[in-house]
């Protein structure tokens, strides 16, 4: 934040108007990414300090963006069914999910090469098992248990949003990443899932599942969505 | 960094909040160094990157950090920030937009900076208030000067 860097008058810093968690502007744009670089590393040249300097261009829009309707997901992702006492299974929804996006998450490592998800260690059936096993009565054993469950738990979810995340980006379209965040928390069970899970972890009596629960699953531009969303009902 | 204008009021107010919080400099130190062409660079992020092999970072935010051996490949870089509110989809596709490790390297190829650090560093920037790095900080600083470091770029998200 510009704000922030004006009161701590840190000795040199260059301002970026890109979002957060973009501070070189925008992915697979090198000619863009080295501009911001040299221009940061410049600072180092100019004087007297404090120097807090703007960059004067905003990032480039992604190629090929979708258009403003928003991300339509191509994969029909079939939706929860009731059994025959009501409930739905959550964990066979999951999981009917993370098979139908399969082709398309391999199709993206094949692309890029890498893949971000792995931070749980286990594969992602595995993490979808755990996620979902935490809103039953008996949850399942902690996959690694130099862990503590919330630490566990947080893993598995991350793991599982950038597994959607990553899938989802490889379909036709090239949907922006917020468009993909609107998709996996309005559209999907996993994102559904999480929402429930958030409850859970704020009910329980540990520590650090109530902090998981408070602010650690779901962004809060989500929590403030819904928000809204029910005040208008 | 971001506009504030762009975000939503209550966002707006929670990162203005933090400000307020915000450590202040007691002195304003100032040193020049060598022209950029002559300058070692090394990058320190507080991204929460690591690499897959690493030990994730920790829920409890803590001021440690994973070092980031200049050869690392791409793909073996993974992110274990816990915050939940910055965009990953940038990340997921091009780990230059957080650590801009390729750009580095072509910008000591090109004669733009004198040659990039065997070792980078990888904070997971959630401990606050942010004077609580200082003690390492300090570490690293010892540790850079001995990779001959004289320059350092910092990239939060």
């Amino acid at each position: 934040m510009r704000e922030h860097t004006e009161l701590i008058q840190p000795p040199r810093a260059l301002w970026v108007p890109f979002m957060l968690g973009r501070p070189l502007g925008a992915p697979n744009a090198p000619g863009f990414q080295r501009k911001v670089l040299i221009a940061a590393l410049r600072l180092l040249e100019a004087g007297p300090g404090p120097v807090l300097q703007d960059f004067p261009e905003d990032a480039p829009a992604p190629v090929n963006a979708s258009d403003m309707e928003g991300f339509a997901c191509p994969v029909s992702l079939r939706r929860p069914q009731p059994d025959g006492d009501g409930e739905i299974d959550m964990t066979q929804a999951l999981l009917d999910e993370v098979a139908q996006l399969l082709p398309w998450h391999d199709l993206a490592v094949q692309r890029r090469g890498r893949s971000t998800v792995g931070i749980s260690g286990i594969a992602i059936e595995e993490a979808a098992r755990y996620v979902a096993s935490h809103l039953g009565a008996a949850p399942a054993p902690n996959y690694d248990m130099e862990i503590s469950v919330a630490e566990a738990l947080k893993r598995a979810c991350d793991d599982l949003k950038a597994f959607y995340c990553e899938a989802a980006a490889a379909q036709p379209g090239n949907p922006a990443g917020d468009e993909i965040q609107e998709w996996f928390w309005q559209q999907t069970a996993a994102g559904r899932l999480l929402l429930d899970l958030q409850e859970v972890c704020r009910e329980s009596t540990d520590k650090s599942m109530q902090m998981l629960g408070r602010s650690l699953l779901v962004p809060r531009a989500v929590s403030h969505s819904l928000l809204k969303a029910s005040d208008t009902i | 960094m971001v506009r504030l204008a762009d975000l939503p009021e209550w966002e707006r107010e929670h990162l203005l909040e933090k400000a307020g919080e915000a450590p202040r400099f007691t002195s304003r130190p100032w040193v020049k160094g060598a022209a950029l062409a002559q300058r070692r660079v090394a990058i320190v992020t507080t991204s929460g990157v690591h690499r897959r092999g690493d030990r994730p970072f920790s829920l409890i935010p803590g001021t440690d950090y994973r070092v980031i051996p200049g050869e690392t490949r791409a793909d073996e870089l993974v992110m274990s920030h816990i915050s939940v509110n910055f965009d990953r989809s940038g990340f997921h596709e091009d780990v230059n937009v957080v650590f801009p490790i390729d750009r580095l390297k072509e910008l000591s190829r090109d004669g733009v900076i004198g040659s990039v650090a065997d070792f980078h560093y990888a904070f997971m920037g959630a401990a606050w208030p942010p004077t609580r790095f200082e003690p390492k900080a300090r570490e690293l600083a010892v540790l850079l000067k001995k990779d001959r470091v004289d320059a350092v770029l910092l990239t939060p998200v």
